[in-house]
């Protein structure tokens, strides 16, 4: 895999492989499919820890999302890159003065692939997944408290949960729950929460360019214990919502595929969230924060997590701060601009390639890595505006962002010294250095038939990445040679995408 | 023919030329009286026995527990530093031999300590460096290839050959109707550089100019004038076969005996070095001595044979290689037109260089004793190459078992090898480059491979596949050449007879390049010869660098690079009943297949002593070969 991603020449494809595989446990919509709004998945904003409302409401909507769709390269082309992306669900909350509930389904379908050139293996990531959940409120006066009770099941053929296999099947090992307490101090409210949440059960698979059919698959199934806590202001003209949480990311080990190479990764994680809103003479102002700081390690097995431990990140750092300020008039002219920075960084780990291959006996390949780090940054403005035609009312959206990707990490290879092992140190190398431009324009109608809202989207991506940035690679002398990346051209990365949101207003 | 069809051919010429190095005539007019040759047929010592424990150990050393940890730790400690070595004198400085005389006596007194049995080998094979022999053939080596380097890239005259015949011959004359007049002038620069740098430096910047050159130039001069390097006379392969035998192949059998004894005892033992904690099984022991009794299979095999090559005045060494570069002759080219075709010949006259290559191949080739058995160790040889397949699969049987913690062992097994697929899958890659089925299942998993190898070392073999849509099917007996040696090896060369004379004098000429082109000039250098009528030449004009184009009154289509060269040859093909082979023929069989009926090379044994066992006669190779020709 080191050796995939040295020689990887096509980098917008592996840019999209990268939000496949380092962001997929995190929930996904159509319209966030850009690395930092994947990352918003971890966002504090939640519509859980929030009280239902007092009317009969249903609501349902449904994305469909074929993002990327890589052309064939010839007629034995067989396995493209690809990004598809499905979300659909429905909602029902009904509720009176002291009892309020909210029930809802979800489905989400996420599917990548990432075929690489130069070597002879793919990647390809699966998270399907359906979700039923129900909250119940008890609204008092000034303090209103709620829990919530959700299933997760994965709609994945070859995710085969342990307890599936053995045909004892517990519910409880698919649950998820949590508390919530709003307390309301007018202009303040307070909250506090303690959930357990599903991130993930997907799978990711390598595969051999020549078939089809998957040869190694690494399963992983992540949940997050939250504890968290926020207070609202409200005045006449401005909100304001501070919000901390600490989270643990664990992995669930119970899982086991033919061929599967469980993946364990525990981690820990605190955020910080600030937002506001204030009105100015003729316009709102809105603007927020985010930062997060975690740490943790990941790991690979064979077989399972009682096999060998072929890999390790050990060590973790991830630090994530995100930044936005916008001011929407009211001639409904919207213009945001917004940064974001991720960083994931492991000072030690290894790999080793010997479950890969039986051929290793004659020549093991251990590798050691260091200062692995990957560095994603972004600027960038949206500028909205929305039209009336014929009664039909356009909203037209033009985004623009810049961004740096960059993965570096230091390599030692093991060699035998007559029967004694060493590592020998080659050095820190650069596995991709890539910057670019993403346009992403959004066009929306919103319609509304008798008493039923209609919400149609048409978005895209449009990257555009420059080439010839010279990488670095690190002697073990402490020499530096540089070595022209070859970029090459991205004959993928357009996207498209179609949202249909359909609530549904039932009178009371 | 294609390409592909040649090479293959080719690959079969080179084969033979490279193994057997030479040939002997089928009746030698004149034997060479060989004083020096004496018939050495005992085979060398290769065991491989547990119970052949170390004898010359160090009496006072400290075999308890402790002093094996102790000398364990000072083995890892002089290992380690061999880490920051530069070259290697740091190896041969390292004291490796007084650990390996300690860990001797820790083995012969107690076999069946496994830290001492691997220290033992460890210290045995680092203890090399006390062969004085190896390091004096190093060092010479060394000093040798760093005084012929210095010598000749100083030497005006090198870089002035080197420049002009590695630049030139690449670019210059094909390259000249697209883009001739960069090139041309480009390679003018450098071929010109060194021999008309005085001259321009005078007329440019006069006598002061010519100072400043003259000192920048005179180290080289200088160094021009000294003494050229010669080759270490005591360097022979007898020498170097002394070497293996009575430094190398010693050591190694008391490794692998050694090996041996660790894996009677089912070794398993944690171990620390590099500050690295790892655990060495029985199974990384059986891999280790599979790699050893491979390597001394093949220093088996080198020193089976006496391959010296003699100097022609009968002395072992091979000062003949210090001439060698010296008799080099530069090239010229010759340009005619015929019709309207530029014809651009390339004359070398290589005899200077050839003829004393011609003098030792020839005497050696009639030195009794050249090329035939030296030491019997065709069994033993044989015994280590059967022995390698059995142990990796033992190995393998043995990784694949553990149970414990994989992620400190040497070789890392245990479950991973439950997986169905490999990433390496050579078995499916080469179905996929057309391969069968039944030789690819071979290369399915290491353990299938050594199972085929096992097979063609010990039974016949029939190769059978359809590579490039040619049909190969040949039958190899590799165990014939084992169990049924060849005394000498010339007997298996194609018949020939020794030249004399001027029948050494052998004039080859071939097409080297044809292509179509469209001009009506070219460049000519120094000493190059126009031999074109001059009604022909519209005009020739000298440029800067004393080069001259050669505008032709019309235009030529095509123009035809030949090379003629004129070199010593040491022996000629003969057929059954005498007749020459010469080169020309030789050659045309990649042409024409009427020319392999009648000119391929007559053996006295055309199985190769077994080792093709179906290919009987001259007409079974004749037919094998036919089917490369389109």
């Amino acid at each position: 895999m080191i050796q995939a991603a040295l020689n990887f020449k096509r980098p917008g494809i592996l840019l999209s492989g990268l939000l496949v595989f380092i962001l997929i446990p995190f929930p996904v919509m159509a319209s966030d499919c850009l690395l930092i709004d994947i990352l918003s998945g971890l966002t504090l904003e939640s519509t859980q820890n929030t009280l239902p409302g007092q009317n009969f409401f249903a609501e349902t909507d449904i994305s469909y999302s074929p993002l990327i769709k890589e052309k064939k390269r010839s007629d034995n082309d067989n396995f493209n890159s690809f990004l598809d992306i499905m979300n659909g669900g429905a909602r029902i909350q009904w509720g009176n003065e002291k009892l309020r509930s909210r029930t809802s389904y979800k489905y989400n379908k996420y599917e990548g692939a990432v075929r690489i050139d130069s070597t002879r293996y793919s990647t390809c990531s699966y998270m399907k997944s359906h979700r039923l959940e129900t909250s119940l409120w008890l609204a008092a006066r000034q303090l209103n408290t709620g829990i919530l009770l959700g299933a997760i099941f994965p709609d994945d053929s070859e995710m085969k949960l342990k307890t599936f296999e053995k045909k004892r099947f517990s519910v409880l090992g698919n649950l998820y729950s949590g508390l919530y307490a709003n307390a309301m101090l007018s202009p303040f409210t307070f909250r506090v929460n303690l959930e357990k949440q599903p991130l993930i059960t997907g799978t990711t698979k390598l595969i051999k360019n020549s078939r089809t059919e998957s040869y190694r698959t690494f399963p992983l199934v992540l949940y997050s214990y939250r504890a968290g806590t926020g207070a609202d202001f409200k005045a006449e003209n401005i909100i304001l919502s501070l919000d901390f949480s600490a989270d643990a990311i664990r992995s669930n080990p119970e899982n086991e595929l033919k061929s599967s190479m469980p993946v364990d990764l525990g981690m820990n994680l605190y955020r910080v969230r600030h937002s506001g809103t204030t009105a100015l003479k003729r316009s709102n102002l809105n603007w927020s924060t985010e930062a997060s700081l975690g740490g943790g390690l990941c790991e690979g097995y064979t077989k399972n997590t009682d096999g060998m431990n072929f890999f390790l990140a050990d060590s973790i750092r991830l630090q994530t701060v995100n930044v936005s300020c916008g001011i929407k008039d009211n001639m409904k002219f919207e213009f945001k601009g917004h940064g974001s920075l991720f960083s994931l960084h492991s000072p030690t780990g290894f790999l080793n390639l010997a479950p890969f291959s039986e051929w290793t006996i004659f020549q093991p390949v251990n590798y050691r890595f260091y200062n692995a780090s990957f560095l994603y940054s972004d600027i960038g403005c949206t500028a909205s505006k929305a039209f009336i035609y014929n009664n039909y009312t356009f909203i037209l959206e033009l985004g623009i962002r810049y961004f740096t990707v960059s993965v570096e990490c230091g390599i030692k290879k093991r060699e035998t010294v007559i029967l004694f092992p060493r590592y020998e140190d080659l050095g820190k190398k650069q596995l991709m250095d890539v910057n670019g431009l993403f346009f992403t324009p959004r066009i929306s109608v919103p319609l509304k038939i008798f008493t039923t809202n209609f919400s149609l989207e048409l978005d895209g991506v449009i990257p555009i990445l420059f080439k010839g940035k010279k990488s670095k690679n690190e002697t073990t002398n402490g020499s530096e040679e540089k070595k022209n990346l070859d970029t090459g051209d991205l004959t993928g990365g357009i996207r498209m995408g179609m949202h249909l949101d359909i609530p549904l207003m039932l009178k009371h | 023919m294609t390409h592909i069809s040649r090479l293959f051919l080719t690959c079969i010429f080179a084969a033979c030329l490279v193994v057997f190095q030479s040939c002997f005539p089928t009746k030698s007019e004149d034997e060479n009286e060989d004083e020096g040759y004496k018939e050495q047929k005992d085979p060398t010592e290769i065991t491989s026995d547990p119970e052949d424990l170390p004898e010359n150990g160090d009496p006072d050393a400290d075999v308890s527990s402790n002093g094996i940890d102790s000398m364990f730790s000072l083995l890892v400690k002089r290992v380690e530093t061999l880490e920051e070595a530069e070259d290697h004198n740091d190896f041969f400085n390292k004291d490796f031999e007084s650990l390996r005389k300690g860990f001797a006596t820790a083995v012969s007194q107690k076999p069946d300590n496994e830290k001492a049995n691997i220290g033992y080998i460890v210290s045995a094979v680092c203890a090399l460096n006390t062969s004085n022999s190896l390091k004096m053939a190093i060092d010479s080596m060394d000093a040798y290839i760093k005084a012929v380097d210095e010598y000749y890239y100083e030497d005006p005259e090198y870089v002035d050959y080197y420049v002009k015949n590695r630049t030139d011959i690449l670019a210059k004359r094909k390259s000249r109707n697209s883009k001739k007049s960069s090139l041309a002038k480009t390679n003018a620069v450098f071929s010109s550089t060194s021999k008309n740098i005085f001259a321009k430096s005078f007329q440019k910047f006069g006598i002061q100019g010519l100072g400043r050159v003259l000192l920048a130039e005179s180290p080289k001069i200088l160094v021009a004038q000294t003494k050229k390097p010669s080759f270490p006379a005591f360097i022979t392969i007898n020498f170097i076969q002394g070497i293996v035998e009575d430094d190398i192949i010693p050591r190694l059998n008391e490794v692998v005996s050694a090996c041996k004894r660790l894996e009677s005892n089912n070794v398993s033992i944690n171990l620390n070095a590099f500050d690295e904690n790892f655990e060495l099984d029985v199974g990384d022991i059986y891999m280790f001595e599979a790699g050893i009794r491979l390597v001394r299979a093949a220093l088996g095999f080198f020193i089976t044979y006496d391959m010296d090559l003699y100097s022609p005045d009968g002395s072992s060494t091979i000062k003949w290689i210090d001439n060698l570069y010296d008799n080099y002759t530069e090239g010229r080219c010759v340009y005619r037109l015929k019709g309207d075709t530029l014809h651009e010949i390339w004359v070398y006259d290589v005899t200077k260089y050839t003829e004393p290559l011609c003098d030792v191949m020839q005497y050696n080739l009639k030195r009794s004793g050249f090329l035939c058995i030296r030491r019997e160790n065709h069994e033993a040889v044989y015994e280590d190459l059967l022995a390698v397949p059995q142990l990796v699969k033992t190995g393998i049987e043995s990784i694949k078992s553990e149970s414990d913690d994989q992620e400190d062992d040497l070789i890392t097994g245990g479950g991973i090898f439950d997986f169905e697929e490999d990433m390496a899958d050579f078995s499916t890659g080469m179905i996929e480059e057309g391969f069968s089925s039944d030789l690819a299942k071979h290369f399915k998993s290491p353990g299938s491979l050594m199972d085929f190898i096992t097979d063609i070392l010990t039974n016949e073999y029939t190769f059978s596949e359809t590579i490039d849509g040619y049909d190969i099917t040949m039958t190899v007996n590799l165990s014939n050449w084992f169990t049924n040696p060849v005394e000498d090896l010339r007997t298996l060369y194609p018949k020939h007879r020794l030249l004399k004379g001027d029948d050494r004098y052998v004039s080859m000429t071939s097409v080297r390049d044809k292509y179509s082109t469209d001009d009506n000039s070219f460049y000519v250098y120094e000493n190059d010869v126009i031999d074109i009528p001059e009604s022909k030449i519209a005009s020739i004009t000298n440029d800067e660098w004393g080069n001259k184009e050669v505008i032709l009154n019309n235009y030529f289509s095509y123009c035809i690079v030949i090379d003629s060269t004129v070199s010593c040859m040491s022996y000629s093909l003969v057929d059954d009943d005498g007749n020459d082979i010469t080169f020309e023929m030789i050659e045309e069989i990649f042409n024409d297949q009427q020319a392999l009926e009648k000119y391929f090379p007559y053996f006295n044994d055309y199985t190769i002593n077994g080792l093709f066992p179906k290919m009987e006669d001259r007409s079974d190779w004749i037919d094998f070969c036919s089917r490369f020709y389109d």
